[in-house]
């Protein structure tokens, strides 16, 4: 195993830079190392200057999404060892604006959240003295997968369709959305279809797939969409089909 | 902005030490607009977007083979229309259609339109996941149908009408 | 209740018309654009007008053109929008998508069903 290998890793400094750059570093190699070490190496000894997002360094957070060698990937969990020889290109999140070095700005997506409402929405909110809902391990089933989104963005970055066109929801949203969707306790699968049903909602997807490929947690937000689609879909036919709501 | 203290790089040390290199990103495809309060940089997604990763050309000549989905409508109208026209307008299309410039053609359809039947049936399970249910004994009570088993099913229905349709133009 | 767009009819449209060309366009294709004209089989053309004319046939063919010819359309139209980004022609494109589908569908039932 080689001594170092080297990290290309993105420059930004937002006023002063007129375009991002790059600049190389020469971190260990170590075996159990993966490219958040690195970074972390670079900013300790190297760098200071470095700037980026990272939490709890075990792929839960959500926290340290970037482009690693053109792939979206959370750097906690991408071994060195794997990338050798090297170099390691170490890029921002692709389709959001970099504010600088490898941290980019995410507030579209925070700004698109909560119009897919991803909490349980009741008609009535039943007393806590009625005791809880319950649930069977079935209807569990039917939404578990899509809970277990940690909001890391990869998937917007893998998205070209995110990329081209600003107004789109999203993978993470849309799968977010059918998470309550699915939700046996859940009573807001209308008011989530009107708010996903025209142009920049679910039809901008055309089921490239690498939202799923990228998805560290097996969430498939690309299933989770055209399943929705097909929904949309049926839901619309019936309001035509029979008026007055079905 | 303009006065903050750019860090000392030259008295880093480290294995091999810091080299700053060149830029990835011509300045003329910049967009910096204001994000989270500072000048924030956002690249124009290229033209060719789609050849840097395998997976994003696989996805354009799927979508491609659309054009190949047409032309099949029109050979297959075309076709009928020269059989209903009588025996000496379907030789003539014939003659046409085995034209070399045709043929490669319909080759190179026929290759779209199976890269459309593969890619179709492979999402199809992805699509639309069967769920069995918790009540049927076995081993996949509560999971999907296996991904396998769908697509061996769409195999199954394509090749009995391909040689449903075969049968009757051959016999 | 859902919003008044013609997108979620556009999207059956497109994936019946998928279905359509996945099950039937290989074989059809390698039938008329390949095994006939290169001579590979070759039925007597009453036979084959036969098997066209019949109303099965006609009504089958005529549904797999019209789908599939949606199905391009849809298909194309976000080509353009994702390929080429030509997006900010939406309008232009999805009149010419669809227009060109219809056009297509109105041909289809020519030749279907009135020139047999």
């Amino acid at each position: 195993m080689a001594d170092s290998i080297t990290l290309q890793v993105t420059r930004y400094e937002p006023g002063v830079d007129e375009a991002p750059r790059e600049q190389s570093f020469d971190v260990p190699m170590r075996s159990e190392w993966v490219v958040l070490d690195g970074l972390n190496y670079v900013k300790d000894k190297l760098d200071g200057s470095l700037s980026y997002r990272w939490s709890c360094r075990m792929g839960i957070c959500g926290s340290c999404g970037m482009v690693v060698n053109g792939e979206p990937v959370l750097t906690c969990s991408s071994f060195l060892v794997d990338y050798t020889p090297g170099p390691i290109r170490v890029e921002p999140l692709a389709n959001f604006p970099i504010v600088r070095d490898l941290i980019v700005d995410i507030g579209d997506f925070m700004a698109k959240l909560p119009r897919v409402s991803p909490w349980l929405v009741r008609d009535d909110e039943r007393p806590v003295e009625d005791g809880e809902y319950l649930q069977t391990p079935e209807e569990l089933d039917e939404y578990k997968q899509f809970s277990m989104c940690i909001n890391c963005m990869l998937c917007y970055s893998a998205c070209p369709v995110y990329g081209l066109d600003p107004d789109f929801v999203g993978p993470a949203a849309i799968a977010l959305a059918q998470r309550y969707n699915f939700d046996s306790r859940d009573e807001g699968a209308a008011q989530r279809l009107e708010a996903l049903i025209h142009p920049d909602g679910l039809w901008a997807c055309t089921y490239v797939g690498e939202c799923t490929t990228a998805c560290p947690k097996d969430v498939d937000p690309a299933g989770a969409i055209q399943r929705y689609k097909l929904t949309a879909a049926l839901e619309s036919l019936k309001s035509y089909i029979l008026p007055g709501g079905a | 902005m303009a006065d903050v203290a750019r860090p000392d790089r030259s008295k880093a040390s480290g294995v091999a030490g810091v080299r700053p290199e060149g830029s990835r990103w011509a300045p003329h495809d910049s967009q910096v607009e204001i994000s989270a309060g500072v000048p924030a940089y956002r690249p124009r997604v290229s033209l060719l977007w789609w050849v840097r990763k395998p997976a994003y050309l696989l996805f354009v000549l799927r979508e491609l083979s659309s054009l190949f989905v047409a032309w099949f409508v029109v050979v297959t109208l075309f076709f009928t229309w020269s059989v209903g026209r009588g025996e000496e307008q379907y030789e003539r299309f014939l003659d046409l259609a085995a034209n070399p410039l045709i043929v490669v053609v319909n080759l190179v359809a026929l290759a779209f339109l199976l890269l459309h039947t593969v890619t179709w049936f492979n999402l199809t399970p992805q699509a639309m996941p069967l769920r069995i249910p918790r009540a049927v004994p076995g081993g996949l009570r509560g999971r999907s149908v296996p991904a396998v088993a769908v697509v061996a099913a769409q195999w199954a229905g394509f090749v009995f009408v391909s040689a449903f349709v075969m049968w009757l133009v051959v016999r | 209740m859902p919003g008044r767009s013609p997108e979620p009819f556009a999207w059956l449209a497109f994936s019946a018309g998928g279905v359509a060309a996945a099950i039937f366009a290989p074989v059809l294709l390698f039938l008329f654009g390949l095994a006939l004209p290169l001579g590979w089989i070759s039925p007597d053309h009453q036979q084959l007008l036969d098997v066209l004319a019949h109303p099965l046939s006609r009504l089958v063919l005529l549904g797999v053109c019209v789908a599939a010819l949606f199905h391009f359309a849809h298909r194309f139209r976000y080509t353009l929008y994702d390929g080429l980004q030509l997006a900010r022609f939406a309008t232009v494109i999805t009149a010419g998508c669809y227009g060109l589908a219809m056009l297509g569908s109105a041909a289809a039932t020519y030749v279907l069903l009135l020139a047999l």
